[in-house]
């Protein structure tokens, strides 16, 4: 028997009980569309997430105080450090980093900005002229903190667009004054509106110098350094460079932290990777669910057709060809499941992904083939039971079943 | 057994000096039950020992549990001897595997059942051509093939009724077409017309004497009506598994 011929008996049989030919499907659609939506949707976390990264500048150098023995790409926890990095830091740096495109330092709290009647808590940034090329932020109107204020302490920040609207509304704020922490400051600027970077806020953060800030709330030393790496090529030998002049500066000792964003980008590649294969499990559950459905249609049907069985055996049909007649429907089924599974999966990625600017589920071809294929080895190994029960009915009771 | 007589287009048709099915020593015994108390062996057939020639038009005949089944399922190859040797067409098939025998009942044995066991969603004509589809015939060659053969049991108009179209007498006459489309050496009925009314009865009997004169077929038919088998040239009586009776009329196949 031919393998056009076990098709065409295995669709004949399908088709005389289409009701549950048709529900014994959808389990396995279902399977397979949750499969393709629960993966599609963790390669576009991940995608969200790497741009998210990418967002804050490329070839970045994070620098933090403290030193963890224990190698881990997300640094210390923060709060902990015995030596601060400083302004001195940053400086040596800028001198000695032949790699380096960029230093800047930051300092980061909180803090209530005000003006006339309305005041806001806001996330307050202090930091230098260099700060916008490292992370990538543009500047709307007015301008940036400049490199002589930052050193100097002068008392003038760049706001955000959101604090912008909220202090000012539809006036513009260039030159006009605001009080942070209960001291006067002149706006000198307003950012582009970038939106959210990594659960951040980018467009609610007043910049101001780093001395100012350090001034300010009392402070000497820095929350960290960012600094630039010349080119992705230069990354390594970057962050060996800055390692020697820190070195040198703190006598020795390494109390610091390096940390380039590739090392964070490919963590949270890393886990998104096993959350992905997580939820691809758990979906795979219900496509051997689906698979047991097929298997139970199979047993009924083969039951039901135990006087065929035993005529087809009669009539020359050897056990093989019993077995692949079954398997056939059984593998059919899954297989046209599987399709009707991928085309709605497919559909309703993409339906997410118009429901959503900033973040679209990404449907690789691979994800498509590995749905399909197992949906169809689903169907082989369910089928293969039912398949087997038939071929060894004995014939001759078979026939003489009512 | 010299006395034996045949009509002379038999000889003529028979492949040799051999007879065509050749039974030695059959025995089948069963193991029945055996997980409560003891297991039971029951014997079906006890040495049993036929010869049956090429063309020849055979009855079996005997009360329930004779054996006859049993018979017919080993001279089908759907059952083996437990014991004993059968040959057909010279061949010895009782030592042969499940996929040879699958092959000699595709190629050798026509089935002809008492509820005709056509397959309800196939129209009569793919039910008749169902054995070609174990033979890997093309699905063309089967129809026109399937449609010769239903226009020799006079069903060619109803080549696309399904089965539940048809009235009893007519399914029977598929299944003889379905059983002989293979053109086999033997045609195995099991109370052919046990589901039918006389006059229906009558037909189909007259059909099978028509194919034996016709074709040459070795037809064996089961039967218990004594009438059925008092047309037929040689009559077989089983009991208790053993041959009890072999009886020849003169006729020959002629009627």
């Amino acid at each position: 028997m031919s393998l056009l011929e076990s098709l065409l008996t295995a669709l004949e049989s399908l088709r005389a009980s289409k009701g549950r030919t048709g529900l014994t499907m959808l389990g396995m659609s279902i399977g397979v569309t949750a499969v393709i939506l629960l993966v599609s949707m963790g390669e576009g976390t991940k995608l969200y997430i790497t741009r998210q990264f990418t967002d804050l500048g490329t070839n970045l150098i994070i620098i933090q105080p403290g030193r963890t023995e224990t190698k881990t790409p997300l640094g210390p926890p923060p709060g902990g450090a015995t030596r601060k990095l400083t302004l001195g830091d940053v400086r040596a740096l800028r001198k000695w980093g032949t790699l380096l495109a960029a230093v800047t330092p930051i300092t980061f709290g909180s803090g209530k900005i005000s003006r006339l009647d309305r005041q806001r808590d806001v996330a307050i940034l202090g930091s230098d002229d260099m700060l916008p090329e490292i992370l990538n932020l543009g500047v709307g109107s007015g301008r940036f903190l400049s490199a002589n204020a930052s050193f100097s302490g002068r008392r003038v920040c760049t706001i955000g667009e959101t604090v912008k609207e909220q202090l000012f509304g539809d006036q513009n704020p260039i030159g006009q004054m605001v009080r942070i922490s209960r001291s006067a400051f002149r706006v000198i600027g307003v950012m582009e509106k970038k939106g959210e970077t990594l659960g951040m806020d980018m467009d609610d953060l007043v910049f101001m110098p780093v001395r100012a800030y350090q001034k300010l709330f009392d402070q000497s030393g820095l929350f960290g350094i960012r600094a630039k790496a010349r080119s992705q090529e230069d990354l390594d030998a970057a962050m060996a460079q800055c390692t020697k002049i820190l070195k040198r500066r703190h006598q020795g000792n390494q109390d610091f932290t390096l940390i380039s964003q590739e090392a964070m980008m490919s963590t949270m590649g890393t886990i998104l990777d096993t959350m992905t294969y997580i939820m691809a499990g758990i979906a795979a559950i219900s496509l051997v669910v689906g698979g047991i459905g097929i298997m139970n249609i199979l047993l009924v049907s083969v039951a039901e057709r135990t006087r065929e069985v035993g005529l087809r055996m009669a009539v020359g049909a050897s056990r093989w060809d019993i077995v692949k007649q079954f398997l056939t429907e059984s593998v059919f089924m899954s297989l046209l499941g599987g399709s009707l599974g991928v085309a709605v999966g497919i559909g309703g990625a993409y339906g997410i992904g118009l429901l959503s600017e900033n973040f679209q589920p990404v449907v690789t071809s691979l994800t498509v083939a590995l749905a399909f294929l197992f949906s169809a080895a689903v169907g082989l190994l369910f089928g293969v039971y039912p398949a087997w029960r038939a071929a060894s009915l004995d014939p001759i009771l078979a026939l003489r079943r009512e | 057994m010299a006395s034996r007589c045949k009509s002379s287009w038999m000889t003529l048709a028979s492949t040799g000096l051999d007879a065509m099915i050749e039974l030695e020593d059959v025995r089948r015994v069963y193991a029945m039950g055996g997980k409560v108390g003891p297991a039971i062996e029951v014997v079906a057939l006890k040495n049993v020992s036929l010869p049956l020639d090429s063309g020849e038009f055979v009855a079996i005949t005997g009360a329930s549990g004779s054996g006859k089944s049993t018979l017919l399922n080993i001279l089908g190859c759907l059952d083996r001897p437990t014991s004993g040797t059968y040959r057909l067409d010279g061949e010895e098939v009782s030592g042969l595997s499940d996929a040879a025998l699958a092959r000699i009942r595709n190629r050798k044995i026509g089935f002809v059942f008492q509820s005709y066991n056509l397959l309800p969603r196939q129209s009569a004509l793919d039910n008749v051509a169902l054995p070609l589809v174990y033979s890997g015939v093309g699905r063309t060659e089967r129809r026109r093939r399937a449609a010769e053969e239903l226009e020799r049991v006079q069903l060619q108009d109803r080549a696309h009724h399904r089965p539940n179209e048809l009235s009893g007498g007519q399914s029977q006459r598929v299944a003889i077409a379905r059983a002989l489309i293979q053109k086999p050496s033997i045609l195995l009925a099991d109370e052919p017309t046990g589901n039918l009314d006389s006059n229906t009865s009558r037909e189909i009997l007259d059909m099978f004497h028509a194919m034996n004169r016709e074709t040459g077929v070795t037809v064996l038919l089961v039967t218990h009506d004594d009438e059925v088998a008092g047309a037929i040239p040689r009559v077989i009586r089983l009991e208790d598994g053993q041959v009890i009776e072999d009886r020849r009329s003169g006729g020959g196949g002629k009627r």
